[in-house]
């Protein structure tokens, strides 16, 4: 087979059963994988499913399932974001949307609420309790956001953000146990 | 077959490059030119020149030539940069039907994309009468720190000069590719991009035809101008103190002092004093030829240059906390752009990064060079090379109170796909607005509005009730597609962004026309 045309083949069958795949076999890996092993796995399969390198009547498959291995590659590179999709995969969650693995992370801009806590040990309660509320586990939240306040007992985002997770914890009470948002 | 090449569209010079698979050749022009200055010259009636012979035209016709159009494409009238750059020009910036910045010239309004259009039209013809080939196709490079509307303006210039823009590609990344084209070594490396209108810093990854972005910050009005205008505004306060004239409403005068300060500072590069002379610079309040004479040294230079080699640096460190590395692990650093000629910048360069910058290509050449590479890999689908970039600003919907929902963080590779839910806020309410906007500050009002459309037909229900999922994806080209689903009914909309900003094709079609009429 040429290589061209083996690509096309490739790139056709993969397209059909991308969505069932999970993120170590997007990266051609095992569940067990040394960590190091991640980044060569996908600067291979870049080099092999990158839409760039596709032929063009394939490029839009290529792109779908490339975004995929980005994806994998995105959440398996940091140790940490491993660990706990290795636990949702054992529950059979495939794909995960990372907002939810990514909330813990300083974003930059001005009235980020991440930046509301003012001591070091309200601190620790109030990102647990945000990203509760990024997950959606609204307990959880309200009792972060308690911990909190015991801390800074003036904090004035606290205490909006306590409103706001009591009123959620209460509307959505049967949400979905999972932390992480399931993909369709 | 036509030929595709690269294109470093710049602020000041623009470059073409061309790689046949085994050589690259910057295009030199019949002088044997490499750098064409990005000007265009309006003369009477409907004639334009573009190139050299229009930045000779600047100190004597400043009103008519356009130099620095990168620095209005795809701008908000209203943005404050727009607002401060309208002082300092010598024609008029006015507000377009997109609330865009537009050029007047002799009581002709232009876009920025139609003056790009020109300089593009003289770069594809050059290279044709070099190549002895048509050229249709073009990878373009912009500043990473562009953002999509900027980007979108820029392949509309493309469009209406007549070129298929095969990929727009960032002038960091491309100069890396080239860089990486030469030296195999694995490593990380970053990429210290200061040209006549912009700063840009990105740190990537390189190993084996392999190029990976970490990271990339920078400033889209931070560059040799900002360093020309400093310069000027000193010259400004020299008249006023030893002529008692004040001459910045004067803009002829000025633009005199503002090429005799660019030319002063490319002297201080190699020189320890400049001398500055501009006999009859303009008349005073008596009619009397005023005749401006002046020195500058290396230390008064410093202390203008120094608040904006700061800012620079500032970037830099901002880009490494990013990519998540320390200095130490970056292995080299490779200096772009005309300004990196600057002792005082490639010393600050090599103070923060604990090493000699590297300066074995030509600043000048090396990103229209990448943009050939890349030209060529697009077209012939070369499986050696992979270049993974990533998405230079935040993109996020606006929420209630004037609030950002982040959705895609800056500094995520690309292509990418990734979405959240949302909530209807009101009772029974029957329509969401899904508003896009881009930018680092959780504020609407702080960040680039890029479009909006509306999820219609959700069931009257109670506020929080309804469910509507909003999906961001970014292909391998950069463009974004935004789509709102009702979970409940499954039913969705979305759009391109692009489509928000861009010129409508019949705006496209009439330009195309014009553009070409003036420059045959
Ligand atoms: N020898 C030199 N010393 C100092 N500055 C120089 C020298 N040569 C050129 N410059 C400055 O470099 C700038 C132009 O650089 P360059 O051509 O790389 O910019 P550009 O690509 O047009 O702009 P951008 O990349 O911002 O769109 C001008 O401000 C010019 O004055
Ligand atoms: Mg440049």
């Amino acid at each position: 087979m040429s290589q061209e045309l083996r690509k096309t083949v490739r790139i056709n069958t993969l397209y059909e059963i991308v969505d069932d795949l999970d993120y170590y076999q997007l990266l051609k890996q095992k569940t067990n994988c040394k960590q190091s092993s991640i980044a060569p796995a996908f600067q291979l399969q870049s080099k092999a499913l990158h839409p760039d390198n596709a032929p063009s009547a394939l490029k839009d498959k290529a792109n779908y399932i490339f975004t995929a291995i980005n994806e994998a590659f995105r959440i398996l590179k940091e140790p940490q974001n491993r660990l706990e999709y290795d636990g949702l995969l054992k529950n059979g969650v495939i794909r995960v949307e990372d907002t939810a693995l990514r909330s813990g992370s300083e974003r930059s801009s001005a009235n980020d609420p991440s930046k509301a806590a003012q001591t070091e040990q309200s601190k620790k309660y109030w990102l647990m309790g945000l990203s509760d509320m990024d997950a959606e586990r609204y307990d959880s939240a309200v009792m972060n956001i308690k911990f909190a306040l015991q801390f800074e007992r003036e904090n004035e985002v606290f205490q909006e953000w306590l409103e706001k997770a009591q009123k959620a914890a209460q509307e959505a009470p049967k949400k979905e146990k999972n932390p992480f948002k399931i993909r369709l | 077959m036509s030929l595709a090449v690269g294109i470093d569209l710049g602020t000041s010079n623009s470059v073409v490059s061309y790689f046949d698979g085994d050589k690259v050749q910057t295009i030199a022009d019949k002088e044997g030119r490499t750098i064409h200055p990005s000007v265009v010259a309006y003369g009477y009636g409907n004639t334009t020149v573009v190139g050299y012979r229009a930045k000779q035209q600047m100190s004597y016709a400043p009103e008519n030539t356009i130099s620095s159009a990168k620095r209005l494409i795809g701008q908000h009238f209203d943005s404050p940069e727009i607002q401060r750059i309208r002082k300092l020009t010598s024609w008029g910036i006015v507000k377009g039907i997109h609330n865009d910045a537009r050029i007047r010239v002799q009581g002709q309004i232009y876009t920025p994309q139609e003056v790009s259009a020109h300089v593009l039209i003289h770069l594809k013809k050059t290279a044709e009468e070099a190549l002895h080939k048509p050229v249709n196709q073009a990878v373009i490079t912009v500043p990473a720190y562009f953002n999509d509307q900027q980007r979108q303006a820029t392949r509309d210039a493309a469009e209406i000069a007549g070129l298929e823009c095969l990929r727009i590609l960032n002038e960091p990344t491309a100069a890396a590719l080239a860089y990486g084209h030469q030296n195999k070594t694995t490593q990380h490396i970053a990429v210290f991009d200061l040209g006549g209108g912009t700063f840009d810093i990105s740190i990537l990854r390189i190993k084996d035809g392999f190029y990976e972005v970490l990271s990339t910050a920078g400033d889209t009005f931070l560059g040799g101008d900002d360093f020309d205008w400093a310069i000027t505004e000193e010259l400004i306060r020299q008249v006023k103190q030893h002529h008692g004239l004040d001459i910045s409403k004067r803009y002829v005068a000025q633009a005199k002092l503002r090429k005799a300060a660019e030319e002063a500072k490319i002297t201080l590069s190699t020189e320890p004093t400049a001398q500055l002379a501009i006999p009859s610079l303009t008349r005073n309040k008596n009619g009397e030829m005023i005749h401006f004479q002046h020195t500058l040294n290396r230390r008064d230079f410093r202390a203008l240059a120094t608040p904006l080699i700061d800012r620079c640096i500032e970037v830099v460190s901002k880009a490494i906390q990013e990519a998540q590395l320390s200095t130490l692990q970056v292995e080299n650093c490779l200096l772009v752009g005309g300004m990196t000629r600057t002792p005082l910048i490639r010393e600050a360069v090599e103070k923060f990064f604990g090493r000699t910058p590297i300066s074995s290509l030509n600043p000048d050449e090396v990103v229209s060079v990448g943009a050939a590479i890349q030209a060529y890999n697009l077209q012939h689908q070369n499986n050696e090379t992979v270049l993974l970039d990533v998405t230079p600003q935040s993109l996020g919907v606006a929420t209630q109170g004037g609030f950002i929902s982040t959705i895609i963080t800056k500094n995520t590779s690309i292509p990418v796909e990734q979405s959240q839910i949302f909530t209807t806020t009101r009772d029974n309410q029957t329509e969401v607005r899904i508003k896009v906007y881009q930018g680092e500050s959780g504020k609407t009002k702080e960040n680039t509005f890029l479009g909006d459309f509306v999820l219609k037909d959700i069931r009257p229900a109670l506020r929080g009730e309804i469910e509507v999922r909003v999906t961001f994806q970014i292909d391998a080209d950069g463009i974004l597609q935004v789509s709102a689903k009702n979970e409940e009914t499954g039913s969705a909309v979305s759009m391109y962004i692009e489509e928000a900003n861009k010129l409508s094709q019949s705006e496209k079609n009439n330009l195309k026309e014009t553009v070409y009429e003036e420059s045959s």
